[in-house]
């Protein structure tokens, strides 16, 4: 076999859609809960000069220095000023067109346009947030990109109950997340490279850190103390745990170790420093990327063509992704 | 799926990731180079060497209008890959508070610091803040704690100056917890001082 056919194989290899209903489920509801997490502070996060906080025509001017194309809430605010809507009034109206996008997404209801609509709105707050953006906002652009470009609608969907479409090619399938897997053990292996550079990860040092440094601190000081014999242990374990992501989360026999570990992590992240919305994207990208199908739908996910079950058990091939 | 958009899907594919994976590369190369890891400075030299081919790829020694460098942040800003993911990494450092010591025309001085009414606000708030504390050049830092200082004086206008104290609040190790030692230190390391201009309603500084 080539290097090509190789590659190919892998890349295209054949999926079920059930990733991509998790993905879209997943992503309505992390949007959904970041907007409303943020409703009593959206107009103060994004507006002008004189009614923000910082004043988002100071952060889209930087924006515009490197690219003027890259899309940002200043255009729909200015859209707005066409029709005679004030800058109080097109925020809202933005917050809510995002927050009917995640609940469409949510539903599976004009999926395509919903996905568009979210990822193009999501991207013009990211960027016009600024240095009041964090993690969590590019891992939200990420996953809406993702899902912008799949082949949407997927069988869960109420477009699909409503608007039967056509069967989806399961090699388009599989290629889209395919896509999204190896972007994730970029994200993990270069995560957990540079915790290795550091000597605090080695030691318990950061992790006493992260958890004592404020707004992260949710646990007493007292209860960290309590651990701080394996926070040395803790440490090492997220760095080999992340590094280690890339190579681990594909055979078979360390998959789900991995993922379940991994979801632990998150979980851990989110309950102790209050990382809420970060800690649930990373679980939505992870599930959707390697939750093996028959978990989220009770199938088996489609074989490669005029492959059987057998055949590919001999090869000595698992099913999963 | 034919060959020929199996191709052109095989080739976006590869340039995806192959941006994905200079971006994060460039990120722990410049790391690297500036000592901030457990490798020894000495080795400097090599990671520049090696960190000239993202940047070359990545345009980023470019003129800021060249348009290749323009394609490369349009196309990296809007898919969400123009940073790496070196969350809390290498270290996780002391960090940084912004208090406002906010002073009345009747002589009270109130100390506040910049309010948002959610935590995922004060999330970001936090990550604003760090940033602010963190820059090298005075002139940017001054001019963000200027807007903040507005923000609150709008919530506060009876007030005439706000004394802006930028600086690091470092928490007991764990040896100093041991030791009895459990209050966290805050270092003051910028002041600013801004007089509320009624005319405008914005602050300026004296």
């Amino acid at each position: 076999m080539t290097w090509k056919r190789r590659v190919t194989d892998f890349v295209f290899r054949p999926d079920s859609d059930r990733w991509l209903s998790l993905l879209r489920f997943g992503l309505g509801a992390v949007l959904f809960i970041f907007l409303w997490s943020l409703r009593g502070d959206w107009n103060d996060l994004f507006g002008g000069s004189r009614s923000g906080l910082i004043g988002r025509p100071l952060f889209e001017a930087l924006l515009s220095i490197q690219s003027p194309l890259i899309p940002r809430l200043g255009w729909l605010v200015a859209l707005g000023a066409q029709i005679g809507l004030s800058e109080k009034l097109s925020l809202p109206l933005v917050w809510g067109a995002l927050l009917a996008a995640a609940l469409f997404l949510i539903l599976g209801l004009y999926s395509r346009p919903a996905a568009i609509v979210a990822f193009f709105l999501q991207l013009a707050a990211a960027k016009s947030g600024g240095l009041l953006s964090y993690g969590a906002d590019n891992l939200i652009t990420i996953g809406l990109f993702y899902l912008m470009i799949a082949p949407l609608p997927d069988r869960w969907s109420l477009d699909w109950a409503l608007r039967r479409r056509r069967e989806v090619d399961p090699e388009r399938l599989g290629f889209h997340r395919r896509i999204l897997q190896i972007h994730l053990c970029f994200i993990y292996f270069f995560g957990g490279l540079t915790k290795c550079l550091g000597a605090g990860w080695w030691d318990g040092t950061n992790l006493w850190r992260a958890l004592t440094i404020p707004p992260f601190d949710l646990l007493p000081i007292g209860v960290v103390a309590s651990w701080a014999s394996i926070l040395p242990a803790l440490g090492i374990g997220v760095c080999l745990l992340e590094t280690s992501y890339a190579f681990l989360i594909w055979p078979s026999w360390s998959r789900r170790t991995i993922l379940v570990a991994v979801c632990l992590m998150h979980v851990g992240i989110g309950l102790t420093m209050g990382m809420y919305l970060f800690a649930l994207i990373m679980l939505v990208l992870n599930l959707a990327a390697f939750a093996p199908a028959e978990v989220a739908s009770g199938e088996k996910p489609p074989l490669p063509e005029g492959q059987t079950a057998d055949a590919t058990l001999l090869a000595g091939q698992s099913l999963l992704p | 799926m034919r060959a020929k958009r199996r191709d052109s899907f095989l080739a976006c594919f590869a340039a995806h990731l192959g941006l994905v994976a200079l971006v994060c590369l460039h990120e722990t190369f410049w790391l690297l180079e500036h000592g901030l890891t457990v490798v020894p400075a000495t080795s400097s030299s090599v990671w520049q060497k090696l960190d000239a081919v993202p940047t070359a790829i990545l345009g980023e020694n470019l003129a800021a209008t060249n348009p290749y460098r323009r394609a490369i942040l349009t196309y990296t800003n809007a898919t969400g890959i123009e940073v790496g993911y070196g969350y809390f990494a290498p270290n996780v450092p002391e960090t940084h508070a912004l208090v406002f010591e906010c002073h009345y025309a009747d002589g009270h001085v109130e100390y506040q610091s910049a309010a948002v009414r959610s935590e995922e606000a004060m999330l970001r708030l936090t990550s604003l803040v760090e940033q602010i504390g963190r820059t090298d050049y005075d002139r940017w830092r001054e001019e963000l704690v200027r807007r903040l200082a507005r923000s609150t004086w709008q919530r506060h206008p009876g007030v005439v100056l706000v004394r802006a104290l930028l600086g690091s609040v470092a928490s007991p190790t764990i040896a100093d917890y041991r030791a009895g030692n459990r209050k966290r230190t805050f270092k003051c390391l910028y002041v600013d001082e801004f007089k509320v201009d009624r005319s405008t309603g914005a602050p300026t500084t004296p």
